[in-house]
């Protein structure tokens, strides 16, 4: 029995320091140091671009990490051109410092922008935005009489919304101060319909504020309308869920564009008359 | 009966373990049975426990430090037990509550919280027909949950109530077979109906009854609305959260198929084989979101639990072995659906789950335990092994600060802006702890004394030292380990 007793014991000790002596705890994904967040947006309205890049730290408490040795280019994908961005240190609001990448250049319209941070020529992480393509654009006839002109304006799907509208007159005053661009914001008029999106131009509400930019009371025909042009910023599909990552690889946060879009109209010669301007439009 | 133990490692570990251990646990337990007359009795139970601990410890620790974290458990009871004398009857009126307590820090100003309380009452009664038993009766249970994970984290209140009947019976068919069929009835006050579950076993015993061998078959539909939710962004199970499963859903379901056997091959030797599979449906799975504690809301998962339990005990004069193993395997699948409110419905943008299939953090795939015990006159030595596979947890990609409510297109004060931490995380439960395992060694040595006996204990735990962990703090990567070798010193004294 005592043999017995002797063979149990021995086998619960050779069972147990023969359990394998792995114990190691790997919270952290390997290589999770390679991993960004970055959030930012390419914004067409700048000829500047920031985008604010932190890598992932391994606690919570931790200290942001050290960006040194990182190269953040982006790649303009139809030109094929490439910009480097430049790690600039910022204060942020409690004090501590962030880290935000800026680069000087404007994003054109239609174009798809990869960003990429880069260490000893292996790509780390990528995010990708695409600045939205050019809508079309349908202006009706002008409507309505000297105190309520306006002209219906169609933004056709797949055109979603407007950030901000502007419509911008160039006027020339009859002074012979010459040509004056005036822009009158529009916010975010109208309203999404099965065509796209619909607003007015309110013609005859503008017609003042042209003339209390100039300092006149009342319309005298010697102010020509030499050209209108409306300016249209609406943002990428980004924006509709930013907690959507499905644009970034190796990367967590957010990176979004924002167009804007010059379309200049041929505004009706009966319509400025009939608003008291004189119409020196150009063809072209 | 009066039981109380306390743990004295924390006064002690600093001289004697050259280390300090600023751990304290200790129980209270008393039991008073009591026969009122020649046909009733009562029966009254206490218990309460305590688990406290300074989790400050390692690299992190420092005098500021404090991470008091606390587990406190109480249950009171009574059971009034009538047997009248000109009948085969026995009636029992029985109330029961219990509750336990949860504090943890992970750091010194973070404090997460769960309390659980459990209210159960029931009348059952026994018909005692010779072989033939019918049991029946209605209970009822009331639970509360209340929870907060931490300063800027998810909290919540809720309670669930549950009243019912069952009846169930033994029948024996033969001399070799008997059969148990029952049923349940049972409304949840948060279900969307009323739970039936019948239950059935199947017992054969070739060798007549008592014979020695024994084959039995069960299946049964079980209910429970209750929920245990472990925060996906600890690494071990060191806090859990109870809450009842969302309002208006299916109650949470269990339909289980267990097949056993049991032989004595020997006088001395007993073998023990079961196999189990538990399809599960309606389950509540917490769907954690990247704020760090937040729980975003619930998804409906179902599953399937199965395994093999084996069991050897030898007894045989002075000597004691038991050596059990068990295999499982616990999956759950979740199909794409919307996420579900925690309390309430999601009112706004419901955010749209994928399809995933994975292993729930209490999936542990093997287990064995074993233990061996050598009695001698008056001395006894014990040795006790335990095994545990790792369990599943969820890796960190990494934590970050959040700027997706500071980038706006009307501005650029993101730039500047100081963002909440997120979590990134790896796949679902994707990877596994390290295994447990732990080695106990004890002796004992029993002393005739006026009235009774004092036994004195003396024992060794965690012989071997192994690093088992209990915490990975992922506020400041550090690691809490179980208890290392620690001596321990008793005394035992039994009154007649």
């Amino acid at each position: 029995m005592n043999r017995t007793i002797i063979h149990i014991t021995g086998l619960l000790l050779l069972l147990s320091f023969g359990m394998g002596c792995e114990n190691a705890v790997e919270p952290i994904v390997d290589g999770g140091e390679e991993h960004f967040a970055i959030y930012g947006y390419l914004d067409m309205r700048s000829d500047r671009q920031h985008v604010r890049i932190e890598r992932l730290r391994e606690t919570i408490l931790s200290e942001a990490a050290d960006l040194g040795g990182l190269r953040v280019t982006s790649l303009d994908e139809q030109t094929g051109s490439e910009q480097a961005w430049r790690d600039s240190t910022v204060l942020l609001s409690n004090g501590t410092f962030g880290d935000v990448f800026v680069s000087h250049f404007t994003p054109i319209i239609g174009h798809t922008y990869s960003l990429t941070i880069q260490k000893e020529g292996k790509t780390l992480a990528k995010a990708v935005a695409k600045i939205p393509e050019p809508p079309q654009i349908a202006f009706n006839a002008p409507f309505g009489g000297v105190e309520d002109a306006s002209q219906h304006v169609i933004v056709s799907k797949p055109f979603d919304e407007p950030l901000n509208i502007f419509v911008t007159y160039v006027v020339v005053p009859g002074d012979g101060s010459g040509e004056r661009a005036i822009q009158v914001p529009y916010g975010k008029p109208g309203t999404k319909t099965g065509l796209g999106w619909e607003f007015d131009v309110n013609l005859a509400l503008d017609k003042y504020m042209l003339l209390n930019t100039l300092g006149i009371d009342t319309p005298v025909f010697d102010v020509g309308i030499r050209s209108v042009t409306l300016e249209i910023i609406f943002l990428s599909p980004e924006w509709n869920d930013k907690t959507n990552t499905s644009n970034l690889v190796n990367a967590e946060g957010f990176l979004g564009s924002i167009g804007m879009m010059h379309q200049k109209w041929s505004l009706d010669s009966n319509i400025i008359t009939l608003l008291g301007f004189t119409d020196r439009q150009t063809q072209n | 009966m009066f039981s109380a133990r306390e743990s004295l490692i924390d006064r002690i570990s600093p001289t004697l373990l050259g280390e300090e251990l600023p751990f304290r646990f200790g129980d209270r337990y008393a039991k008073l049975h009591s026969y009122l007359n020649q046909t009733s009795s009562l029966t009254l139970t206490a218990l309460t426990t305590s688990d406290e601990g300074n989790l400050a410890q390692g690299g992190d620790r420092k005098l500021q430090e404090f991470r008091k974290s606390t587990w406190k458990n109480k249950a009171f009871g009574g059971k009034y037990t009538y047997i009248p004398s000109e009948s085969a009857v026995m009636t029992e009126l029985a109330v029961y509550y219990s509750s336990l307590e949860s504090r943890y820090r992970p750091t010194p100003t973070e404090l997460r919280t769960a309390d659980v309380s459990d209210l159960h009452m029931s009348i059952s009664f026994a018909y005692l027909l010779g072989p033939r038993q019918v049991h029946f009766g209605i209970f009822g249970n009331t639970n509360f949950f209340d929870y907060r994970l931490g300063n800027i984290g998810t909290e919540g209140s809720s309670g669930v109530t549950s009243v019912g009947s069952y009846i169930e019976g033994q029948f024996p068919i033969g001399s070799t077979l008997r059969v148990e069929p029952g049923v349940r009835l049972e409304i949840f006050s948060r279900g969307i109906r009323n739970t039936i579950g019948p239950r059935a076993r199947l017992v054969f015993q070739p060798n007549r009854l008592g014979g020695h061998h024994q084959f039995s078959a069960a299946w049964g539909i079980y209910h429970q609305q209750i929920v245990g939710l472990s925060n996906e962004q600890d690494v071990s199970d060191v806090f859990t959260i109870w809450s009842a499963s969302p309002k208006n859903t299916p109650v949470p379901t269990a339909m289980h198929y267990i097949a056993g056997w049991k032989g004595r091959l020997r006088p001395w030797l007993e073998v023990t084989l079961e196999g189990y599979r538990k399809d599960l449906s309606h389950l509540s799975f917490p769907v954690f979101g990247s704020a760090v504690n937040k729980v975003a809301e619930f998804s409906k998962v179902d599953g399937v639990a199965q395994g093999v339990d084996a069991k050897v005990e030898v007894t045989h004069h002075d000597v004691f072995f038991s050596l059990s193993y068990s295999r499982s395997e616990v999956e759950y699948h979740r199909e794409v659906q919307n996420a579900s409110g925690i309390f309430n419905p999601i009112f706004g943008d419901v955010n749209v789950l994928d399809e995933l299939t994975f292993n729930p953090p209490h999936d542990r795939r093997d287990q064995l335990n074993t233990s061996f015990q050598y009695r001698m006159g008056t001395h006894k030595v014990a040795v006790r092994w335990q095994y545990g596979s790792g369990l599943p947890f969820t890796q960190v990609v990494g934590y970050y600060s959040d700027l997706s409510n500071s980038v706006d297109p009307k501005n650029t004060a993101y730039v500047n802006a100081v963002g909440q931490t997120f979590v990134a995380r790896s796949e679902l439960y994707g990877s596994r702890l390290p295994t447990y395992h732990r080695l106990d060694l004890t002796y004992e040595k029993s002393f005739t004394v006026p009235r009774g006996s004092l036994t004195g204990m003396a024992g060794l735990i965690n012989v071997y030292d192994r690093k088992n962990i209990f915490e990975y703090n992922v506020f400041t990567g550090n690691r809490i380990n179980q208890l290392p070798i620690i001596p321990s010193l008793g005394l035992r004294l039994d009154v007649r």
